[in-house]
């Protein structure tokens, strides 16, 4: 057989399969084109009609800020300044809003010689889902993990949502560990101390214990490393609720416990005066995922405490507890226990299973900051880029299976432990120093833009300062102008469609910050 | 233009057979060769410059360390057949620590200064100013750190095939080559040259000679074996490591102990399918050429002793430890204490070959211990004897092998020994759904690597080739398409994996 036959058979098999990817980019070119969004870079100014974008935004945004048409604070969203800003899409139905201009808060940068100037490419990038759930309140779950940056982060955010768009409560109160810590004293208290909004949460512990939570509270899952209670016994949560919580109206608790647990092992009950008598309240709904329960009690007026009871028997746990309104924002930390933010196993995957379902998230942020992968050595940093696309991928993916409509936004990595050599993953005794962030929130942004998720990266405004409370507050204040700077542009939609008289109606002021 | 000009240069993107770029550079070789096979000595010219592209694209300046490498053992090789032959024996040593010496100094200087530092409590670096001053390797500030030092590709490869010839040579068991072109070649043949199979020069040097000879039966077989090479490392072997193997290995903490089993026999399997499947490749490009590679497995994971896994593993660099390691130290003729020792020590000198690590070391050093006890307990004899001591032997073979992976693959020592540790947890099986769940695709591509690499028998899998070189030609292209087809898909979820034998 001569040379040229062996030639042609190869030269054949390759011109096929040429062809083969050619149709391939073709038609996968055009099946992700989901989402009517222009592709081409849109310069626009104030006052002009929008091209072609807004579809998702306005879908995103009524997923997230769908608020009831009585909400009290609807006032408060008017008079928010449209800013003129550029946006260009990122392909595949995503798009990068670029160039934001946000107006200023004034934040004090832990780094002293710099000035945040806010001008970073790529802050966001959307390609926004639909949520065809309805909550009551719309609940913002911040995935990650860290918990204490979560809290920190979470709880400014919240507090910033709250005041915009109402709402009340702590949200989800951690409850790692319902074993009583002192075996003479079988109950735990939770106190709750309000310093201007919610800024202080015990989480349920012993008072010698101390308190826990910086900011705020998060759900935490220790089904998998907390032991079941090894005989039947009562433990008793006992919530004191500060004065301005009190008289308020339409709190809800919300409990987050393992499946076989029943209504009738559980006992809510609450006190209008010290003195008087406990009134019992019903659970008014029970909703049941693959691996927990949630029972939902609505708490009436004025009272002054809640009483939690619940009969723990073998392997029957309780996660959370979750004290909101039944409006506005919540925003809620989901930390993924000893979680080192690059491997998806079977672990996460229950977890996610058991938690997601049961959390009605409207928005999910997910990040996973100062874990990075494995710092493997040189020669293997592209298979450690390699297994950390491809678990990031999986696990977007499966979050995406669990709620597909749900808006995901994946937060970039910070350059801190490229910058320190450093891995809270490792405790430092494998250097990061050959990792790139860069890098990795490359391979974020990917996997996000193929999986429906939106990228965020704050990177830049951060730099590769060290994760503290005031760096934590930072972050929150960025996503809060971001997220903000693009409800705007949703409500210049929402406001171009009204019909004249109702835009006349409205007074557009300018929106200050500085008052809150 | 951008295309040709990034495909004429070397780069960081991999040149691997799995790659796209490889099969247009063969195309492109294939074409040219067509045009001069009548002739071997103009067929052999231009395989050579094949042959060092290739060598340049996928290793870049490194090229000179191949070129290095072929005048020295070229030019040693003239002295050893030109001396009296007491003066055989210098030059052979000269050779051989010539060679090695290269390969300590791009191998294993870190390895060695590492240990150096630990011993003695000092800090030197070793700073490797070749690679530094490689525009396609990575340095920091103008230092070329420790951990950034990267070998030549398949410098272990033509090295000890470079050994082989000079020793050889000595023993005048094969003829000197004086014809620099020839000696190149049978160094640099593109398809063996970065992950082998190692071939001896008596083998190799009287196919130069021969005309371009290839029956169509022999290019069925060609073809099957490229066909199954290129399966068994893009479908079984990459997808394998991606999805199940690999984020084990790389932090064994965060897996239960099934997983961690379940990860073990698939690095088992990955690291056979891809070897095997290069080897495949290599030998099917070969025969297109006209030129016969020996085979280097010979179904490993049916051995029934480590003794016998030995000899179906890695063929020819087992023969090649055997041929000039073991036997010049006494291999079994000098009574059991010695042939311990030296199993021992060529066991040792085998995992060091692979890498520059303690993991690596140990690695040979359990082989090596495990060798000898079966040459004191005379169990590889045993072990054939009847069926239930073969499926025994072939049970505690391929568990002892694949634990022993453990130490070959992970990262370090306490990856490794965490991976060991949690081997031997309770068991969670109420987690089985769940893992059934989440690995069901790698669960699915094991069970049939595990069926059609190691279950299926011989003749069976003679059958199949059989048949398919019997299929008409439009069968076989459909074939070749339809595979070509399968691999591109699955290529894109798993990325393009470098093979791991061509790191060594």
């Amino acid at each position: 057989m001569k040379p040229c036959k062996s030639l042609m058979f190869l030269a054949g098999v390759l011109a096929l399969l040429y062809g083969f990817r050619l149709l391939q980019n073709e038609c996968g070119g055009r099946g992700h084109q989901s989402l009517d969004i222009p592709h081409d870079n849109i310069a626009r100014q104030e006052n002009q009609p929008s091209l072609g974008l807004e579809d998702s935004l306005i879908q995103l945004y009524r997923s997230i800020y769908r608020l009831p048409e009585q909400n009290p604070n609807q006032e408060r969203l008017q008079g928010i300044p449209i800013v003129a800003f550029e946006y260009d899409s990122a392909g595949r139905g995503s798009l990068l809003l670029e160039n934001f201009f946000i107006k200023l808060l004034e934040i004090s940068h832990p780094d002293q010689t710099t000035r945040l100037q806010h001008w970073y490419p790529e802050p966001f990038a959307w390609n926004g889902g639909f949520s065809e759930k309805r909550p009551s309140f719309s609940r913002i779950l911040y995935y990650g993990d860290a918990s204490i940056q979560n809290d920190r982060i979470s709880g400014t955010l919240r507090q910033l949502l709250q005041t915009d768009f109402g709402g009340f409560g702590p949200g989800i109160l951690p409850l790692s560990s319902l074993m009583p810590c002192d075996p003479k004293e079988n109950s735990r208290q939770c106190a709750i101390r309000k310093e201007g909004a919610w800024q202080e949460i015990s989480a349920v512990s012993s008072m010698r214990q101390g308190n826990y939570g910086i900011l705020s509270s998060y759900l935490s899952a220790p089904f998998y490393q907390a032991s079941p209670p090894s005989r039947q016994e009562t433990g008793t949560v006992r919530i004191e609720l500060p004065l301005f919580l009190q008289h308020h109206d339409g709190l809800c608790l919300e409990v987050f416990a393992h499946k076989d647990v029943l209504a009738n092992d559980i006992h809510v009950s609450v006190q209008k005066q010290p003195s008087s008598d406990r009134e019992p309240v019903p659970a008014a709904s029970t909703l049941t995922g693959p691996g927990q329960k949630r029972f939902t009690y609505a708490l009436p007026r004025d009272f002054q405490n809640i009483s939690f009871q619940m009969k723990f028997k073998r392997n029957r746990n309780l996660y959370a507890l979750a004290l909101n309104d039944t409006t506005g924002i919540c925003v809620d930390n989901l930390c993924l226990p000893e979680s080192k933010g690059r491997v998806f196993s079977v672990n996460n995957r229950r977890f996610l299973t058991d938690q997601l379902d049961l959390a009605n998230a409207g928005l999910i942020l997910y990040q996973f900051g100062y874990q990075l992968p494995a710092p493997i050595d040189s020669s293997r940093t592209e298979e450690a880029c390699r297994q950390f696309r491809f678990q990031l991928l999986q696990e977007l993916s499966y979050i995406r299976s669990l709620l597909p409509a749900t808006p995901v936004i994946v937060v970039g990595v910070s350059d801190f432990s490229e910058h320190f050599g450093v891995s809270t993953a490792f405790s430092g005794h494998r250097p990061e120093r050959d990792l790139s962030s860069e890098a990795l929130r490359q391979i974020q942004k990917e996997a996000a833009f193929q999986t429906d998720c939106v990228f965020w990266n704050p990177s830049r405004a951060l730099e590769a300062c060290p994760p503290t409370i005031d760096k934590a507050d930072l972050t929150a204040m960025l996503f809060y102008q971001a997220l903000m700077d693009a409800y705007r542009l949703f409500l210049k939609k929402e406001l171009r469609t009204m019909s004249l008289q109702r835009a006349k109606s409205l007074e557009l002021n300018t929106y200050s910050r500085q008052s809150r | 233009m951008d295309y040709l000009l990034q495909f004429l240069t070397h780069t960081q993107s991999s040149f691997l057979f799995t790659s796209l770029d490889f099969w247009l550079f063969l195309s492109v070789a294939l074409a040219g060769f067509s045009l001069c096979y009548k002739r071997p000595q103009t067929r052999n010219t231009f395989l050579l410059a094949c042959s060092f592209f290739f060598y340049y694209k996928t290793g870049g300046y490194f090229i000179f360390i191949l070129l290095l490498s072929i005048v020295l053992n070229y030019g040693i090789g003239l002295q050893i057949d030109a001396v009296r032959p007491r003066q055989k024996r210098h030059w052979l040593s000269i050779g051989i620590l010539a060679n090695l010496l290269i390969l300590v100094i791009f191998k294993y200087s870190a390895f060695f200064t590492q240990i150096f530092n630990a011993i003695f409590c000092t800090s030197i670096p070793a700073i490797d100013y070749f690679s530094a001053s490689s525009p396609t390797s990575p340095a920091e500030n103008g230092i070329f750190l420790l951990k950034n030092i990267i070998p030549p590709i398949g410098l272990s490869f033509f090295t000890f095939q470079a050994i082989s010839y000079l020793v050889d040579l000595k023993r005048g068991t094969t003829q000197v080559v004086k014809n620099i072109g020839d000696f190149s070649f049978y160094l640099c043949f593109f398809p063996q040259l970065v992950a082998g199979p190692i071939i001896r020069a008596g083998q190799f040097m009287p196919q130069l000679q021969r005309h371009y000879m290839l029956s169509a039966k022999e290019f069925s077989i060609a073809l099957f074996l490229i066909l199954s090479g290129l399966i068994k490392k893009i479908v079984f072997a990459d997808y394998i490591s991606l999805h199940l193997s690999a984020p084990v290995f790389a932090d064994p903490d965060s897996f239960c102990s099934l997983e961690k089993w379940l990860a073990l026999y698939a690095f088992s399997l990955r690291i056979y399918c891809d070897f095997s499947g290069y080897t495949d490749i290599a030998i099917g490009i070969a025969a297109l050429f006209g030129f016969q590679l020996p085979v280097n497995f010979r179904e490993p994971y049916k051995a029934s002793s480590l003794t016998d896994f030995w000899r179906r593993w890695h063929i020819s660099l087992s023969t090649w430890f055997r041929d000039y390691l073991y036997i010049p130290l006494g291999g079994n003729r000098h009574g059991k204490a010695r042939c311990c020792l030296a199993l021992i020590l060529t066991m040792l000198a085998a995992g060091l070959w692979h890498g520059a690590g303690m993991g690596f070391l140990l690695w040979g050093g359990v082989h090596g211990l495990l060798l000898c006890l079966e040459k004191i307990t005379g169990w590889h004899h045993q072990a054939g004897k009847s069926r239930p001591r073969q499926v025994l032997g072939w049970f505690l073979t391929f568990n002892i092998v694949s634990l022993a992976w453990i130490l070959f693959r992970s990262p370090d020592l306490h990856c490794a020994s965490s991976l060991l540790s949690g081997l031997f947890q309770p068991m969670e099986w109420s987690r089985m759904p769940d893992i059934l769940q989440t690995y069901r695709a790698s669960l699915l591509l094991m069970t049939l690597a595990f069926v059609f690499c190691i279950l299926v028998p011989e003749h069976t899998k003679k059958n199949i080739e059989r048949l398919f070189s019997k299929s008409p030609m439009m069968v076989k292209f459909l074939l070749a398409f339809a595979t070509a087809i399968l691999l591109f898909l699955v290529q894109s979820h798993t990325a393009n994996t470098p093979f791991i034998y061509s790191n060594f």
